[in-house]
């Protein structure tokens, strides 16, 4: 059986219909086509499908598309915008913090929680927003300098 | 170094932006109109005969497409050299997670619902588990068949010890004889996965002439290419790899897993089939980094000399040889570190059991021998009461020496490490508190060798393109490539483009793999380039009236256009150049082979830790890593490199391991299997010690694999340094370092030296 579930991604409206037990990271990358949101582990551990629902960082192979009806999905593909970078991927690309690029969209988007509550968190904040991600590549220091290196007045 | 025009500079790499942006396609992302979900049957057991298997449930299970067996697929024996695995497997099963049969449906769900209506009857075997059970004289045999087998380096019957390597330097008994001292200790590694975050895919489609393309994670399209085509046993014209990007490899995406299953899938359904490893299968039948038990005896004399050295490894190659593309590890022949001694013999053994197989993973062979040599020395230089860092500076090797098995090395810089990484960091300062310890460990690796082909365009425009199969699993290979032809060709790095091309575009490369893509794709690159360079130049020589023998010598490039050194305002524009020598485009393809080579890097790393004595807990302060890398082309990627296999190695030391019981894993999640988050990551100075000569584009050396290789050891040193006990048997749990200090009576107490030196520890 399935069940007609609308989401908002990314400021635009998906009319989909959809099986209940389909996750929300299942359904933005098989339905939706976003397949920014990389599925490591399906199951919460690598944060590679961290995507903001309301604002909030969620691992979306934990969410029930259905339970995201009407709530506002921001993913890696909607994280530019206008064409234009956010700061945080300009300074993932100016510093080297970009390896194999599987982990990058999902630590991205635990980031861009962290700056738009805290937008000059210490290196301490920024490893406790990312604890969820995991990088295998990096050592995860690029990373912290990528944040360090942004603007920081508020 | 600064009038470089595009190397030595940390440019952002040339794919960042389509990787932050989430638009870079990985194979789990192709998507094509029909296509069917494959998911594969595994066995529970490590060791059973096939009785039954009976499939007829999950075909009619509606939405089921394809259910196939042994029966169904070529009987043909696989590996990247040892040929020893089945594509699925036939009448036994040797390891529990061996796939038995595999099924494509319409979703991943009904794919996942018929693998339960797939029954097998087995009928249950004892399994060989223990690696030293599996090499007494009788003991049950893992493959009755192999002396048929390829691969082999010598045919070898009726044991499972399929490969027995030495390697011999003067006469260790006359050394033991000369010692005032003899050591002995036993060291153990534990099993780990390489971690990379993208699981293994593949994709496959075949057209309506039979001809197939192959979507795959594996770091070397050329092979999967050639394998596959193998395989179904066709010309390898017939099969088109298509590289996506990959998330990560460390070794673990050299080998082809899911793709033939795929093409037979793809073929009984007529349709598209793609599968992915779900994380449990990666647990559960990658190719992980093989356990081993190495056994290290040194004689020295008390003034600190080494005069004889004896090792021996087992490696636990579980139930398969195949993803091993030597017949052994790299590792063995590091057994004897990087030192001066006169007398030396190495044992490697490799060994079938009924456990998972193993594989190659990031320096294969290299973390387990770097740990015990390193930690070995500092035991010595304790009993000898010699400060570990004096007792390696006496007797590191120097340019000139011969390798301690006795090999020519090429640009022996292991002291510059040393001294570098012992300036930076705390070393010989007063420790910050009475838990705080710090520990040293240097470690050695070649460069990497192979044959890989470029194809560098200048076109109409001035523009240039690089045509290369060479594979960038996140080390930003293709990035280098970019800043080598930039320099060769003084074409600013925005008007350079590299894209991912298939088999049938980009001319043949090895791939990535033994940090080879610098030296060996780079040269091709860098030649390429150069043959360009020249025809520009020629064609230039007309339009600034230049005598065509003296071209070469007077004709100088920059920012795309050529001059007259004497006449440095008068320029020729590449596009012009190009339409003089009344092209379209001006290109050349250059191949650059190399299997042999005295070039090796080198490394140390400086652990400084805090440990907790009652709970155990290890916070990894401060790693100084200083690394010998002839020149960095690009410096972030390379200390990216270092960063990141660090974090691993730390990883390797302190928290991974893939647990078993009864040869079955029983920790198959990220859950209970800890990487190092952001939380563990610890402070990296790195430092790059340029300057010794490499053979690679710029007299750059290799970087990828040797910064996971001292780290463990460097850590177990400080550990020792903190609290005065000696782990010998990876990884180095909170609970061994608690029960080591109840052992010692030190619970809680301070250092002294008393690592434990049991020559029976295992």
């Amino acid at each position: 059986m399935k069940i007609p579930v609308t989401l908002k991604v990314n400021g635009e409206t998906y009319d989909l219909i959809i099986a209940p037990y389909r996750t929300l990271l299942d359904v933005l990358r098989e339905e939706i086509h976003l397949t920014g949101s990389k599925k490591g582990c399906d199951a919460g551990d690598c944060g590679a499908c961290t995507v903001l629902l309301d604002g909030k960082p969620v691992n979306a192979c934990l969410v029930l598309a259905a339970t995201a009806q009407d709530r506002e999905i921001l993913t890696i593909e909607g994280l530019a915008r206008n064409g234009k970078l956010h700061p945080l991927q300009e300074a993932f690309v100016r510093e080297g913090a970009v390896q194999c690029g599987f982990c990058t969209p999902g630590i991205l988007m635990s980031l861009k929680a962290l700056l738009d509550t805290n937008p000059a968190p210490t290196l301490e904040e920024i490893k406790i927003a990312m604890a969820g991600n995991l990088c295998r590549c990096t050592g995860y220091s690029k990373m912290f300098k990528a944040v360090e290196s942004l603007d920081r007045s508020p | 170094m600064s009038d470089f025009y595009a190397v030595g500079k940390s440019v952002a790499r040339v794919d960042a932006v389509t990787k932050v942006t989430g638009a870079a396609g990985y194979t789990a992302d192709v998507m094509l109109p029909g296509m069917l979900y494959g998911k594969a049957k595994r066995s529970p057991h490590p060791h059973a005969r096939i009785a039954r298997i009976d499939t007829s449930r999950a075909e009619a299970l509606p939405g089921v497409r394809a259910v196939i067996t042994a029966a169904d697929v070529s009987e043909v024996l696989i590996g990247l050299r040892i040929r020893d695995v089945p594509l699925l497997a036939r009448r036994e099963v040797r390891f529990a997670g061996e796939k038995v049969a595999a099924v494509a449906a319409v979703d991943e769900e009904t794919a996942l619902e018929a693998l339960d209506l797939i029954e097998v009857e087995y009928q249950e075997l004892p399994a060989l588990i223990d690696v030293k059970e599996a090499m007494k004289d009788g003991a049950l045999l893992v493959h009755e068949n192999l002396h048929t087998y390829s691969g082999l380096p010598k045919p070898v019957k009726k044991t499972n010890v399929f490969f027995h390597e030495t390697f011999s330097k003067g006469d260790v008994a006359l050394g033991f004889a000369q010692a005032d001292l003899v050591l002995e200790h036993a060291f153990t590694t534990q099993i780990v996965h390489q971690g990379y975050l993208e699981p293994h895919a593949a994709v496959v489609d075949i057209g309506p002439d039979g001809s197939v393309t192959v979507w795959s994670s594996d770091k070397v399209p050329f092979r999967v290419r050639s394998l596959m085509a193998e395989i179904i046993g066709m010309p390898i014209t017939r099969v088109r790899v298509i590289p996506s990007f990959v998330g990560g490899d460390f070794g673990g995406k050299g080998m082809i897993f899911d793709e033939p299953l795929c093409y037979y899938l793809a073929r009984k359904a007529g349709r598209p089939v793609k599968m992915v490893m779900s994380r449990q299968e990666e647990f559960l039948a990658a190719s992980p980094r093989h356990p081993s038990i190495i056994r290290l005896k040194a004689g020295v004399t008390k003034a600190g000399a080494i005069t004889a050295w004896e090792a021996s490894a087992l490696f636990d190659s579980g139930a398969y040889a195949a993803y091993k593309p030597q017949v052994g590890l790299g590792g063995t022949k590091k057994l004897a570190g990087t030192y001066r001694i006169p007398h030396v013999h190495i044992e490697g053994r490799y060994v079938y059991t009924h456990n998972l197989p193993c594989g190659h993973c990031r320096a294969p062979g290299d973390p387990q021998a770097s740990f015990a040599v390193e930690s070995f020395m500092d035991m010595i230089a304790a009993k000898l009461k010699i400060d570990p860092f004096r007792f390696r500076w006496m007797n590191a090797l120097e340019d000139g020496d011969l390798s301690p098995t006795g090999e020519p090395w090429r640009g022996i810089n292991i002291k510059e490490t040393m001294s570098a990484a012992v300036e930076k960091s705390g070393w010989g300062k007063a420790k910050p508190n009475q838990h705080y310890g710090i520990g040293i460990a240097c470690a050695e690796r070649p460069t990497g060798t192979g044959e890989s082909s470029a194809v560098v365009i200048v076109n109409g425009d001035g523009s240039a393109n690089i045509i290369s199969g060479a594979s960038d699993p996140g080390t930003g290979a293709r990035t280098i490539l970019c800043q080598i032809v930039s320099e060769a060709l003084k074409v600013p790095m925005e008007r350079i483009t590299i894209n991912l091309v298939d088999t049938d575009s980009a001319p043949y490369d090895q791939g990535a793999g033994g940090g080879r893509t610098t030296f060996v794709a780079g040269q091709s690159a860098y030649r390429a380039a150069m043959e360009v360079r020249k025809e520009l130049v020629a064609s230039a020589a007309k339009l600034l009236k230049c005598a065509p023998e003296e071209a070469q010598e007077l004709i100088d490039v920059r920012d795309g256009f050529l001059f007259l050194k004497s006449e440095p305002a008068k320029r020729v524009s590449y596009a012009q150049a190009v339409k003089g020598a009344g092209k379209s485009q001006i290109m050349a393809e250059e191949t650059f082979s190399c299997n042999q080579m005295e070039d090796t890097c080198f490394a140390t790393h400086i652990a400084e830790v805090e440990v907790d004595p009652e709970r155990g807990y290890v916070e990894v302060k401060r790693i100084t890593a200083a690394h010998d890398i002839g020149f960095a082309i690009n410096p972030a990627a390379a200390e990216g490199q270092i960063e990141g296999g660090i974090v691993q190695g730390i990883g390797f030391g302190l928290l991974e391991e893939m647990q078993r019981v009864d040869g079955k894993v029983t920790n198959p999640t990220l859950t209970d299997y800890k990487l190092c988050t952001p939380r563990e990551a610890p402070e990296i100075i790195t430092l790059l010690i340029e300057g010794a000569p490499g053979a690679g584009p710029f007299q750059a050396k290799s970087i990828g694999e040797l910064p996971a290789c001292p780290i463990a050891p460097a850590v177990a040193n400080a550990i020792f340094d903190a609290v005065g006990v000696r782990i010998t048997d990876l990884p180095i749990s909170g609970e061994k370092i608690v029960n080591a200090l109840k052992e010692s009576g030190l619970s809680g107490g301070k250092a002294v030296a008393a690592g434990k030196e049991r020559a029976d520890a295992v």
